[in-house]
């Protein structure tokens, strides 16, 4: 099969689905098929691409967020264990208003429980149906989600180091000699 | 009331906070009237790093465990995102800092991607043999601190004292690092080999070789290293599918997938090697997957050294001001720890708009949560370390 019968494929049973259309013609991509799906329907069409594909093997899923198109875009990688060279590429668009969120993969792979919990963490997009999504590398009560465009840091201690008591000189100024 | 241990039906809230402050919920439920939480880590020897493991455990035996990470967290993704494309370089080698020079390659085979620039083939091998040896260096590591991990310490003085340092030399000597390397540049390298310097690889492998024999001795057959390695923390072939695990925890659990095998990149379809397979996916076969892969990259390398052509080290690729054009590019290459995937967006401008790194380590740890259960808290360490992680990656 190649890629565009694989995304035909989809495309029949998913009515929804489409090719990532290219942002400009001269896009450069990855040599493998992209299939974007709205964001409701992600975990019905992964269940489809595990069991009736045989992508078995969730390679890595993330994030990006695209601020002047004011949208989030979930990107999911899958390939197959016995053809590592078969690899397909599953996008959703999140609204970047209010509480972004999408069905989670987490029951299918369980690749996708903590690193779900990682876009949760630095985009603040929620899954539904993640068995524990809390954050996984920043603490709780982080102010913010450092990965979207829009975060700005919140100055701490570690910018100034004479409030942990260092000497003034060893503070660099900021300033070139 | 034993703060540690509440008595039956007390939500282990109580507990929880006192080990490691309010806001930390484990997804253990509540603890029965013969179990207790243990806090290993962050500061324990045999956590490789900053890792912490809340262990439920009812009397030695292990009934949960839920590890907590992100203490080196530094934020890499966010970092490049302030970086010129080479300059990201420096950063992915504080990523995985056990084999630097393999996560060097997998962001230049990213960015060269959208580049279109083409490597040349002596650039290429130069990038297999010090892959190679990296990813020897890497699985040296492992079978050293290992064996310290369940109670053997001499393998470790020599595979970590002498044979790695020997590699840390070599690989000093082409980049001028011990460890950061910044050596794999975008096109190509960033220096071609000093004189006499395949030479001493050369010798380098011979001596490996031997070695590996003298380990076998110490480490490999000890029946005490056996008992404590064989059938336990078994990871299941499909378990490890599942958790994404890619690699050599992978293959220990007897699934053939490697990607220099299966999806050559570089010049890795030219060599003539083995892909190591385990059965048990048992830590015996975790530790035993990584000592026959020594072998195996020895191979490569000797086959490299003997092939290695005369030649340009750095494909056409502008000095300064290297503005991919826009795109996204998705490059994995075969880590010591499994898949390592650099996942990266151009807008066209001097800095990436996104870097994801696909971080073995991160992936394989998950699955810890799993196989830890119904092992004693001693087979925590022996699991731990066979898993081979390195926390920079985890954290980033």
């Amino acid at each position: 099969m190649d890629d565009a019968q694989l995304v035909e494929r989809i495309a029949e049973r998913f009515g929804e689905a489409r090719e990532v259309p290219l942002p400009d013609p001269k896009w450069l991509r990855p040599d493998a098929p992209q299939v974007k799906v709205p964001a409701e329907r992600v975990a019905e069409v992964a269940r489809y691409l595990k069991n009736e594909l045989g992508f078995d093997l969730l390679d890595f899923l993330t994030a990006v967020d695209w601020l002047k198109e004011n949208r989030f875009e979930m990107v999911y990688c899958f390939t197959k264990t016995a053809e590592p060279k078969s690899r397909l590429f599953l996008k959703a668009d999140l609204p970047r208003e209010g509480e972004p969120g999408l069905p989670s993969l987490a029951g299918l792979y369980k690749a996708a429980d903590w690193q779900e919990r990682e876009v949760f963490d630095l985009f603040g997009i929620r899954f539904e149906g993640h068995p524990h999504l809390k954050r996984i590398l920043l603490w709780e009560g982080y102010p913010g989600h450092p990965l979207r465009k829009d975060y700005v840091h919140v100055p701490d201690k570690y910018d100034n180091g004479s409030e942990i008591g260092l000497p003034k000189s060893a503070v660099p100024s900021g300033e070139h000699k | 009331m034993n703060p540690l241990n509440p008595p039956a039906g007390v939500i282990n809230a109580t507990a929880d906070s006192i080990l490691s402050g309010p806001s930390f919920e484990t997804k253990m439920e509540r603890l029965s009237e013969t179990e207790m939480l243990l806090n290993m880590g962050p500061q324990h020897p045999s956590t490789h790093g900053v890792l912490r493991v809340v262990l439920k455990l009812d009397g030695e035996v292990v009934t949960g465990a839920m590890p907590d990470v992100g203490y080196l967290h530094r934020g890499v993704e966010k970092l490049s995102e302030n970086r010129l494309y080479p300059q990201v370089i420096v950063l992915t080698d504080r990523d995985d800092y056990l084999c630097a020079m393999l996560n060097n390659w997998a962001y230049c085979l990213a960015v060269e991607q959208l580049l279109k620039v083409e490597v040349p083939a002596r650039a290429e091998y130069i990038r297999v043999l010090v892959g190679e040896l990296n990813r020897i260096a890497s699985h040296l590591v492992l079978i050293g601190t290992f064996g310290i991990d369940i109670g053997a310490f001499t393998p470790f003085l020599y595979a970590f004292g002498r044979e790695r340092e020997m590699i840390l030399d070599l690989l000093d000597q082409v980049s001028g690092a011990r460890i950061t390397y910044n050596y794999i540049r975008i096109g190509g390298v960033m220096a071609d080999l000093p004189a006499g310097w395949t030479e001493k690889a050369g010798k380098f492998v011979a001596h490996m070789r031997a070695c590996l024999k003298e380990y076998d001795d110490l480490l490999t057959y000890n029946p005490i290293f056996l008992d404590r390695t064989r059938g336990v923390g078994i990871l299941s072939k499909e378990s490890a599918v599942s958790y994404g695990v890619a690699g050599p925890n992978l293959r220990a659990s007897g699934v053939p997938l490697d990607l220099r095998k299966m999806a050559p990149y570089g010049v890795y379809g030219k060599f003539d090697f083995e892909m190591a397979l385990g059965k048990n996916g048992d830590c015996f076969d975790r530790y035993l997957v990584r000592r026959n892969e020594i072998e195996q990259s020895l191979r490569i390398i000797e086959q490299a050294l003997e092939a290695l052509p005369a030649g340009d080290i750095l494909g056409k690729v502008p000095k300064a001001n290297i503005r991919p054009p826009a795109g996204e590019a998705y490059a994995h290459i075969e880590g010591a720890r499994g898949w390592l995937g650099v996942y990266l967006i151009s807008d066209g401008s001097l800095q990436p708009y996104r870097m994801h790194v696909r971080a073995p380590s991160f992936i394989s740890l998950a699955v810890l949560q799993e196989i830890l259960k119904g092992w004693k808290v001693a087979d925590v360490v022996a699991i731990l370390g066979s898993i081979d992680i390195v926390l920079g990656e985890v954290d980033r």
